[in-house]
Order: C-alpha cells, then structure tokens, then sequence
C-alpha cells in the first residue's frame, strides 16, 4: 500500500514514470476500502484466523488477499486520451487483465450490471459489479481507484484460489478452481504486461522503486499503513498533505 | 451549465468570493465524471490550506477523488450536511453541494483562476 502511494504521489510531481506493478502478500491479509468501518465480527475474524489487516487508500470493499495476483497500476489520464468518466476506467483496466487472461485461452467476460455507487458491497467479492472480470459466471477479479487529480491509481486482485472464511467469496472463484488446473505464474506475470502495455500503450521499464518512492513508502509504512489509527480508525494526519 | 459569478481552477473546483472569505465546492463537470458520491471527507475547521493542496476526499464507484483547494488559507467552516448527505455533491453542485470556506491568505490567487468563459472553454479542450 505504501509503495503504491509513494507512486501515485511521485507520479503527480512527475518524478515519476507511470507505472504497473505486479505482487503478492508475505501473508494472509485482509484489505478495507478508504471508507469503510472495521465493525466487530470482522476485527474478531481477523484475529481468530490471523489475518493481517491494512487500510487502502482506493475505495471499494474488503478483500481477503492471499492466493492472488496482486496488480497496480499509476498512470495519468492523459496517457489516455480522451478522458473518460471515472467509471469507464474500470472497463480499460479490466480489458487489461481481460485480454491477459485470453492470452493464456482462459475465456473471462466483462460484468454488465449497472453501476450503482450507492449500492458498495461491504465484501468486495460478494458482488459482482460493472467491468469485474467473470470466469464462468464467478468474480475472479476486481479492482478499486484512487484519483490524485490527473493521476489515477486502480489496485486489483485476480484471485487464483479461494481460502478462508467462505463469507469472503460468496459470488467469486479463483481462476484456477474454475479451470481445475494450476496456472503458470511468470506466464501470467508476463500476459499481463504485455496486456497493460498495449491497452494503456505505456512503455513500461522493468525496474523496482525508485530512491524517491522508496524513502517516500519507508515513511508511509511507519507513519500511515502499520498504524492503529489509519488501520482501524482511518485516520491519518498527512493524509491530504 | 458553469455559472458566470464564479471563478474556476484545472482541479474542476468553483471559488465564490465573498469579502475575505471564500466558498469551494465542485463543478458539475466534476461530479458528472465521479458519478454517484457516497462520502465526502472534510478538512477539520481552523485547518490552513495552502493553494493546490488536497482538503478532502469524496468516494463514488469504488473510487477515492482528491479535493485540491484553489487558494490558500484557514478553513472557517465546511458544509457538515454533506456527511448525511453527500448526493447533494451530485444534485447541487453550486449550492447544496459546497464543501468548505476559506479565509483567503492571498487575495491575488484569485485572479489566477480561470473566468466561467474559460472554464468552459478549458473543459470542452481538456487540459494541455
């Protein structure tokens, strides 16, 4: 999370080139929306099954992360010409992965429900909602926006096996339980650049953080995403600085 | 529909200058691309702002939009309906949809911000 946001702020002083990054999670860890309130039963989950827990800076639901591929992508909009509604942003990232996964001949279909922001599953893969990426009629992925003026960073999570509490997966699968067969990480790490690139046409560099966005994440790791406060309460105090 | 009183920055906020102070809130190009506000988060009064530094944040279709002030200085108030309320963002952009006032540090930033002519102008081209 900090890393992402080291990104997206880098990316707005343009010190920063646009970026995608592709991870997965040390553990089991569940993530909550800006927004959301962390109530009791999901606090008590959380600890009965030793889930580690980290506030998002994008809205959206909770997410369970662990047998997943981790995506997020910082870009501006004007690498996307024309500008678009916040909502067609969905359906570009999610063409993104769409077309990644068609690469690896796994047939996966946009959602078509209407967008209805009022109506934000408090699991975000209970619900499926528009541009989700369905395999088989289940949500295999879905993804959440943070825009910083004309920087927008979009964090999603293609799941590739379900684990846990079944409550977090009620309308989902992971692409591998769907297929009944494993899929090949570094072809699928290496579908979706190729993906991004060509959807976003963005040249992306190989590389890791820069000095900036690191020393940048280092802080906001100690100040913001380990603390009670911004975890639990959401509350931050440099948040908009 | 951009109001002609009213002064416009390339963030798509609005600044009605009344004396010293000033009232912000989001144009109706801004909300319309959002889509539906379900939160609206706002600076605590008494905070100081400086020009082009994010006051808040409103969250529409699993997507978190910073709010960047046009001018620079102390948040005198901010409009507490919108807690409740946050459809007034889309609903009435220009009056029930105000977020914060500011006590203008520097009554020239002002000047520096596009006319409704402009504004119009600057959304129909999109930024350079």
């Amino acid at each position: 999370m900090a890393s992402d946001e080291a990104i997206l702020r880098q990316r707005r002083m343009g010190a920063s080139p646009s970026t995608l990054r592709l991870y997965s999670w040390l553990k089991p860890t569940v993530s909550l929306g800006y927004f959301q309130h962390i109530g009791v039963p999901l606090a008590a989950l959380c600890r009965q099954q030793h889930l580690a827990l980290v506030r998002r800076p994008t809205g959206g639901g909770f997410v369970l992360h662990d047998q997943e591929i981790t995506f997020s992508v910082i870009f501006s909009r004007q690498d996307l010409r024309p500008q678009r509604q916040t909502v067609e942003y969905y359906r570009v990232i999610a063409t993104c992965v769409q077309k990644a996964l068609w690469r690896l001949n796994i047939a996966v279909t946009l959602a078509e429900k209407v967008f209805d922001g009022r109506d934000n599953s408090f699991l975000c893969f209970n619900k499926p909602t528009k541009y989700d990426l369905l395999v088989a009629g289940k949500k295999v992925c879905g993804s959440a926006q943070r825009r910083y003026g004309e920087i927008i960073l979009q964090q999603g999570s293609l799941i590739l096996r379900t684990s846990g509490d079944p409550g977090f997966w009620r309308q989902a699968a992971g692409v591998e339980e769907v297929l009944c067969e494993k899929i090949s990480r570094p072809e699928i790490y290496q579908a979706l650049q190729t993906s991004f690139a060509e959807e976003l046409r963005i040249a992306f560099v190989p590389g890791g953080l820069t000095a900036a966005e690191r020393a940048l994440a280092r802080r906001l790791t100690t100040e913001k995403y380990t603390q009670v406060s911004w975890n639990y309460q959401g509350q931050y105090q440099g948040e908009h600085d | 529909m951009v109001p002609r009183e009213l002064k416009y920055s390339e963030s798509h906020e609005w600044v009605k200058q009344e004396g010293a102070m000033v009232i912000i809130g989001i144009t109706d190009y801004a909300q319309e691309e959002l889509g539906d506000v379900v939160f609206v988060e706002l600076p605590k009064v008494s905070r100081q702002l400086k020009q082009q530094e994010s006051f808040g944040v409103a969250e529409s279709v699993k997507a978190v939009s910073d709010l960047f002030s046009p001018v620079t200085g102390k948040v005198m108030a901010i409009n507490e309906t919108l807690a409740q309320q946050p459809e007034l963002v889309n609903k009435e952009p220009y009056a029930g949809g105000w977020m914060i006032k500011v006590e203008l540090s520097d009554n020239g930033e002002i000047a520096n911000l596009m006319s409704a002519e402009e504004y119009e102008k600057f959304i129909q081209e999109g930024p350079k």
